[in-house]
């Protein structure tokens, strides 16, 4: 079966639409039958009444087959409500003070690693 | 700033390839025999399909946008083509996509790319992205209640927030027999924030007409209670308008208000509600000859107070709406009621989806009103003429409240004869119209081969799910125990407040390094964990007393520890700071008791919201024995499903260039509904708290992302053809079997879950979440971006008190004609008969209308 590289967003707003929370998963083909799959996680504060990006992090879940799974599986069923808490609570707020443009920071990657790990 | 660059993607290195290179889509292949890039396109939801294509901005934008990205990508049309940058260009066009606006209650984007146009003889290859994105379209989804100008501006201009800060000039054209050509425009200015954060004007003239709208607007929208919004404007008014052998003049001062609930019940009954006090001058121009003393004044001073109520529900593709409006009325110099005005208007609208994107669309309205009056002042131009157009009880707004009888076999206001030589209207009338519009030709705005790929409806499927889940959590105050958790945020501010203040008294005299230290770790950014851990605690505290729709969030993170996930708490990592302290206050002779005290509060605000948090998201838990009871039927589906992949799994993978075109995407359809299909059973079999696996599977979210099995099912009964095709008969003949059982088995789990109990919660997120799913079948399956429609119009009207038997009769309107519609942009072009003409009338009128339909409500 033919590999195709394909993205899925779905944005989380806060409830005073003030921060967005953007959780989307890429499934990006290494060859005919070969994915990895990004997870990328992007915190939005409204600032000037325009969204800016504050940060912007993405993991790479390609080396471990029960992670691809797991990567696979949130894709296909969606988030539960502890994943969503998890998401929406501590790695948010691990994310915030990060500096504006963050693109890069270990920890919260790892963070986010963790939320289709997650029942 | 925007941020927009990607990370680095240690992307596996590529394997070695074959020397020559079958036209498919294996990467590696390009890339070892030097194939370089041809052109880079972008497929969009308005790529294909747009006659059009220049009205619709969005492609246009869209394009402007691709234009300026593709600078940008790693990927170079003319230059080698590699693994790497097809990946990393694929990844970075997804984060410009990923651009948020506020307003929109959801957004989905949905992108793939592929690679087309390969050509072995030049050795290279296209790169063609094709997306689909909610932008804009959600943005119409946005509101319920909605200024009419700003509608049909997001039809042909869709893009989120562009009102803002912005004149909006909408310029528009028509003609009526009685005012002829004529020509104006709309325009409105938005800001946000103070008391009046809106000015709209709406002026409009012609040779014999002329009428002028400007309005200075507040409001105010509320997330929770009853009421949803409430509006507020001082407006002016004025009309010059002819009807026939008369004239009507008004010009009107008004101070309005009105509100409107949030959907209310099962069927989202949205209630509204409101008044206006107005003043000003009407006048009506008349025949000399007409006698008017019975009539009441032709030009006279106008007051009034109006009070109105209605309401409006949705369900499906069918809509209902009714109001009853009175209004009290001055017709002299006197300030006193000198007559009483009661008016009702109701409607009722279908769309009938027999074939896709062909809807056959019926508009059924009624209205009646009656004027009463002791003094006989009545001025005439508050009298009901009837003709080809509306007239709203309440001006200035989107409430679509008719006050006068409909009648398109007549010209505006052409409807007032109740005697010989008596063009004055009624003061009474009742007026029914019915419109019926069968597509006959469209262009989908969603191209429809995406709408039936599997793998964006079972990621549709997996996202609607993450919406429904996070609906949940804005009703987790419905728990019982939520108040309790809130109590403990309380008491939890006060304890951090006091070993804040404790802190700052340390360091209001100079202290040692260590100790120094000590305290900056209760308030300095941890380089670690990126948290100030005192602060941070209290401003989460403060967000959810702010909102309560975070109260839950907010607890995990400052509660909830995650030792497998080696995810700490701001609680427990505030005990740890405390308990760190200890030495280097000690070996300051600082005393720890003030610090000390707070730990054992602490220990105790934690372990009570460590409790309460699972009892809170188990309000949404479902009974264990309904989960049981779901899940041994859906487990029937295990030895299926490892059939279907069996059988599968002995077919030939599918050739480059195969024979059978179709071969390759028909067993992948069946291949991604098979694997979806057993995840759904691996996840039924993992929750314990809710059915949504089941659900997923068996019944899913309408048509776009159905149910897993159906799409199961249908991929199988797709696949016959091709593999018949192939020679694969006994395959095919077991993969239908298979399908079948799986068929009977999806009846028996949705007759199980329509049995389970469902928890409040569940059911109001799913109210939440079946908009979303109306919302994305009107867009996949019924929303065309040009269509073409023949319409039927059926009208009976009568005005009344009549002064002649000869005039007392109904008066009929027959008529046909096109209605071209743009998204829900609907002109309709045609001609009304007037099949019992009396002396003075016209044979009919030209219907020109221009309507939004309200294809997302």
């Amino acid at each position: 079966m033919a590999c195709r590289s394909l993205t899925v967003i779905l944005a989380v707003l806060a409830p005073d639409n003030k921060r967005q929370v953007s959780f989307g998963l890429s499934k990006i083909c290494q060859d005919a039958n070969t994915a990895v799959y990004i997870i990328e996680f992007v915190l939005r504060d409204l600032i000037g009444g325009e969204f800016q990006d504050r940060v912007r992090l993405h993991v790479d879940v390609g080396g471990n087959t029960k992670d691809k799974d797991a990567a696979q599986a949130l894709m296909d069923r969606g988030l539960s409500m502890t994943q969503l808490q998890l998401l929406k609570g501590p790695i948010t707020a691990r994310t915030k003070n990060l500096p504006a443009g963050t693109e890069k920071d270990q920890k919260a990657a790892d963070l986010l690693l963790k939320v289709p790990k997650v029942a | 700033m925007k941020s927009l660059a990607v990370g680095f993607l240690a992307f596996a290195p590529v394997p070695a390839a074959a020397q020559t290179c079958p036209c498919g889509q294996t990467l590696a292949c390009y890339q070892t025999n030097n194939y370089r890039v041809g052109k880079i396109r972008i497929e969009t939801l308005f790529a294909k399909n747009v006659p059009l294509d220049w009205i619709f901005k969005i492609q246009e934008l869209l394009l402007n946008d691709f234009t300026q990205i593709k600078p940008e990508l790693a990927l170079k049309e003319g230059e080698k083509f590699t693994v790497g940058d097809y990946n990393s260009s694929h990844l970075k066009f997804g984060q410009l996509l990923d651009a948020r606006n506020a307003g929109e209650r959801f957004k989905l984007i949905y992108l793939t790319s592929s690679l087309q146009n390969c050509n072995p003889a030049a050795l290279t290859i296209d790169v063609v992205y094709r997306v689909f994105t909610t932008d804009g379209l959600s943005f119409l989804t946005a509101r319920s209640e909605r200024r009419n100008d700003k509608v049909s501006r997001a039809v042909l201009i869709p893009i989120p927030g562009s009102g803002n800060r912005k004149l909006l000039p909408q310029p528009y054209v028509g003609f009526n027999a009685t005012r002829g050509l004529f020509g104006g425009s709309k325009a409105s200015f938005k800001t946000t924030g103070g008391i009046i954060n809106q000015l709209e004007f709406d002026v409009s003239g012609s040779g014999s007409s002329a009428t002028a709208d400007v309005a200075l607007i507040g409001s105010k929208e509320f997330d929770d209670g009853f009421i949803n919004y409430t509006q507020w404007q001082v407006a002016y008014s004025y009309s010059n308008v002819p009807g026939d052998s008369i004239r009507l003049k008004e010009g009107i001062l008004r101070g309005q208000i009105f509100g409107g609930s949030h959907p209310l019940g099962s069927r989202g009954l949205a209630l509204r509600f409101g008044a206006s006090i107005e003043g000003g001058h009407k006048q009506a121009d008349l025949p000399a000859n007409t006698i008017t003393a019975a009539a009441g004044p032709a030009d006279s001073r106008y007051g009034a107070i109006k009070a109105y109520v209605g309401g409006t529900m949705n369900w499906g593709r069918q809509a209902w709406r009714a109001s009853y409006g009175l209004q009290l009325g001055q017709g002299g110099k006197d300030v006193r009621v000198d007559y009483i005005k009661h008016v009702v208007d109701t409607s009722y609208s279908a769309r009938f989806l027999a074939r896709e994107h062909k809807p056959l669309r019926l508009d059924v309205s009624g209205s009646a009103g009656l004027i009463t009056s002791r003094s006989g002042l009545v001025p005439i131009g508050e009298r009901f003429f009837g003709g080809n157009i509306q007239k709203s009880f309440i001006q200035g707004t989107d409430w679509e409240f008719n006050s006068s009888p409909v009648i398109r076999s007549f010209p505006q206001n052409s409807l007032n004869l109740i005697g010989p030589g008596l063009p004055i209207g009624g003061k009474s009338f009742f007026s029914i119209n019915l419109t019926l519009a069968q597509t006959i030709w469209y262009r989908a705005a969603v191209p429809e081969e995406l709408a039936r790929e599997p793998d964006l409806k079972i990621k549709l499927g997996g996202a609607i799910t993450t919406e429904r889940e996070n609906a949940k959590s804005s009703y987790l105050d419905l728990a019982p125990d939520f108040k309790g958790l809130v109590t403990d945020l309380e008491k939890l501010d006060t304890v951090l407040k006091e070993l804040n203040a404790t802190l700052d008294a340390v360091k209001s005299t100079p202290q040692p390094g260590p100790v120094m230290n000590a305290i900056n770790a209760f308030v300095e950014k941890n380089p670690d964990t990126n948290i100030r851990l005192i602060p941070d605690a209290l401003d989460a505290i403060a967000a959810a007393h702010a909102d309560k729709k975070v109260v839950v969030d907010q607890a995990v993170t400052l509660a909830q520890d995650f030792p497998d996930l080696d995810i700490e708490s701001s609680i427990t990592t505030v005990v740890k700071t405390i308990t760190n302290a200890r030495d280097p206050f000690a070996a300051a002779g600082l005393p720890t008791s003030e610090l000390d005290k707070q730990i054992s509060p602490l220990q105790a605000i934690q372990q009570d919201m460590v409790t309460k948090i699972p009892l809170i998201n188990d309000i949404g838990k479902y009974d264990a024995n309904d989960i049981k009871f779901v899940a041994d039927k859906v487990n029937e589906l295990t030895p299926i499903l490892a059939g279907i992949q069996l059988r599968l799994s002995q077919l030939p993978p599918p050739q480059d260039n195969d024979p059978v075109a179709v071969y390759a995407s028909k067993l992948d359809a069946v291949s991604q509904y098979q694997k979806a299909a057993a995840g759904g059973v691996t996840q039924v079999n993992q929750d314990n708290v809710t059915v949504r696996g089941a659900e997923r599977l068996a019944v899913g979210y309408g048509e776009v992302a159905s149910a897993v099995l159906t799409g199961l099912i249908n991929s199988i009964g797709e696949f016959q053809a091709p593999l018949q095709q192939k020679g694969f008969s006994a395959q095919a003949q077991a993969l239908s079997d298979h399908a079948t059982r799986v068929k009977a088995l999806q009846n028996e789990i949705r007759v199980r879950l329509k049995k389970v109990r469902i928890p409040e919660i569940e059911r109001k997120a799913n109210r939440d979440v079946a908009y979303t799913g109306r919302v994305l079948d009107v867009i996949f399956r019924e929303m065309n971006l040009v269509a073409i429609s023949p319409v039927a119009m059926i009208d009976v009207a009568r005005i009344g008190p009549l002064v002649s038997p000869t005039y007392d009769r109904l008066r009929y309107g027959l008529g046909g004609g096109l209605r071209l519609s743009l998204v829900s942009l609907d002109f309709d072009v045609g001609y009304s008969w007037n099949p019992r003409r009396l002396p003075g009338e016209r044979h009919g009128a030209f219907v020109f209308a221009l309507s939004v339909s309200d294809l997302f409500r």
